[in-house]
């Protein structure tokens, strides 16, 4: 029993983190396969939105629905104006990016007050993770799972998936998909891309509003030190995933695979976390390990092998 | 001519690249000539580096005249973005430029299909408009495609990606979405779109191209002798100047051309 009992509150565990990560990691659908940019402004956007839900709340007494569609705006406009300095004023993606993340990454630290570690006080997780604990109480000791919270997670990942899919198949959807490899053919189409695009900016920061302000509520507080070098998270979860789904074949094609490869290359990802973590990996390993797993799985299929042997001939 | 059924003219447009460190002559200078709505094949023809593809780049809007006012169907668009000229469609020398390569075939025709501007609520692929392309394909496919076959097989290729397929077959898809677009394109421009294809893949594009013209304006800029001789014009360009702009009476096209 106590195998079972222990691989039980392992998949719960990973699952609760992959699922929690899944909104913010979902915007690497709109940015990185649609725009076809690795968005750089969610480092600082995800820090502004998650201030702005938890400033709302604590200061001003506004109520979470309001407090959290405030946060997903104001995602949604630091992606804005990400898109402006991209399509405007022709500023590199990653550059632009950058700047951006600087610029909300201050301007969520002055909302904050400097604080580092600012706490939400009581939110709907709160009253999840009392119901959890109700719940385990009941169970046997070696055994703790969280139904409670899985379950909201994994509604919240079922509407956005879902929505994101049927988005990106509706004719605005498949322009935005379109705009990163030909902007010429859609503009001769009636399309003004550049718009498109813009918009496209400020809907993947939303999400990245939105799951940065649901991880920040989750964890009780929002630190400040966590959210510098999301990209860099983000990018290697959603690769990892991508190129898991490619391993399952063809059918798993863009765009509705991409969204579900999306939430597989995060349960790999805390997969690899947590097994690290039982067997007593120092912490600093499992990054390492991934950005090595990823490195091999692209040498393999980019011929990194042969080029490297052609080098020597 | 009649000023009413004209339409692409250039008054007087000069052009030049930002970047143009090569020499100080303008890319286009003082270029003015004029067609008719439904003029069939028409040939921009002259050395390399001597404006061709400036025309064109003028004409879609990529490069803006620092001179001149060019009308397309009797608007005034020197002004206007891209995607405010209306009417056009491009083939390209290379073929991938004229499809979006991260959509489906599927996609990249339905889009052909769309009118104008996205709808946020629409899907883009249907039941209706993938049968609606697959008859109106097996309408155009040309006789010349029996040797590759691609376009009567077309319900077969439609879930894949461009990329997937040879220059010369992205080639054929892309004539085949300017041939099925809706509502059609009166002035498709291209640019040398033969120029890289085998023979068999550049006869079904020789024949898509010839179905074309017979109902649009097709302004194809080329060094092909046997395009030339099919054009119900030519319009010829040295060093950034109009040379030469005459209909070519003895053409096989003109006839219907005007």
């Amino acid at each position: 029993m106590d195998v079972l009992y222990t691989t039980l509150t392992f998949a719960d565990n990973i699952l609760v983190q992959a699922l929690l990560a899944f909104p913010l990691l979902l915007s690497m659908v709109l940015s990185y396969r649609c725009l076809q940019v690795p968005d750089v402004t969610m480092d600082g956007s995800s820090i502004l939105a998650a201030s702005v839900c938890v400033v709302l709340m604590r200061k001003m007494g506004v109520d979470l629905p309001l407090a959290l569609a405030a946060a997903v705006a104001a995602g949604f406009v630091a992606g804005l104006l990400t898109g402006a300095l991209v399509e405007l004023f022709k500023i590199n993606s990653l550059l632009a990016g950058i700047l951006n993340a600087f610029v909300f990454y201050s301007l969520g630290l002055l909302l904050l007050g400097a604080a580092l570690d600012f706490q939400t006080g009581t939110t709907l997780f709160s009253w999840l993770k009392e119901k959890d604990q109700l719940f385990s109480q009941g169970l046997p000791n070696r055994l703790v799972i969280h139904p409670y919270v899985l379950g909201f997670l994994l509604g919240i990942a079922i509407v956005l998936k879902v929505a994101v899919d049927w988005f990106l198949r509706r004719e605005w959807g498949v322009v935005l998909r379109g705009s990163g490899s030909n902007e010429l053919f859609l503009q001769l189409r009636g399309v003004n891309t550049k718009l498109v695009r813009i918009l496209g900016f400020g809907l993947a920061n939303a999400l990245v509003g939105f799951g940065a302000t649901l991880i920040s509520m989750y964890d009780g507080s929002v630190q400040i030190m966590r959210w510098p070098g999301t990209i860099i998270f983000a990018l290697s979860v959603a690769i990892v995933g991508w190129e898991a789904a490619r391993q399952l074949g063809r059918k798993f094609r863009f765009p509705l695979a991409d969204s579900s490869a999306i939430i597989l290359g995060s349960i790999l990802y805390y997969f690899i976390v947590r097994m690290c973590y039982t067997f007593n990996v120092p912490t600093a390993l499992p990054r390492l390990l991934i950005a090595l797993y990823i490195v091999l799985v692209l040498a393999e299929r980019k011929g990194a092998w042969r080029r490297t042997r052609e080098l020597f001939r | 001519m009649n000023s009413s059924d004209e339409l692409l003219s250039f008054d007087r447009i000069s052009a030049r690249y930002a970047n143009n460190s090569f020499n100080d002559r303008n890319a286009l200078e003082d270029v003015t000539f004029s067609l008719p709505a439904a003029a069939g094949l028409v040939s921009l023809i002259g050395p390399n580096g001597c404006g061709k593809t400036t025309v064109l780049r003028v004409i879609t809007g990529q490069l803006q005249a620092i001179q001149g006012t060019i009308r397309l169907a009797g608007r005034d668009v020197t002004n206007e973005p891209t995607h405010k000229r209306t009417g056009l469609s491009c083939v390209f020398q290379r073929a991938i430029d004229g499809m979006c390569a991260s959509l489906t075939v599927e996609e990249n025709l339905s889009l052909m299909l769309m009118g104008h501007g996205p709808s946020l609520f629409r899907p883009l692929v249907t039941p209706g408009r993938t049968s609606r392309l697959l008859e109106r394909a097996q309408q155009l496919v040309p006789k010349a495609d029996k040797e590759t076959g691609l376009l009567a097989n077309l319900r077969r290729v439609l879930h894949k990606v461009p990329t997937e397929f040879s220059g010369g077959e992205i080639q054929q898809l892309c004539l085949l979405s300017v041939l099925l677009q809706e509502p059609p394109a009166r002035l498709v421009l291209a640019d040398e779109p033969t120029l890289n294809l085998d023979k068999a893949n550049r006869a079904v594009c020789l024949d898509m191209l010839l179905a074309l013209s017979k109902t649009t304006t097709v302004l194809i800029a080329t060094h092909d002798r046997e395009l030339i001789a099919q054009s119900a014009r030519v319009v010829m360009l040295d060093q950034g100047r109009l040379a030469r702009h005459e209909k070519t009476p003895d053409s096989p096209l003109s006839a219907g051309a005007t």
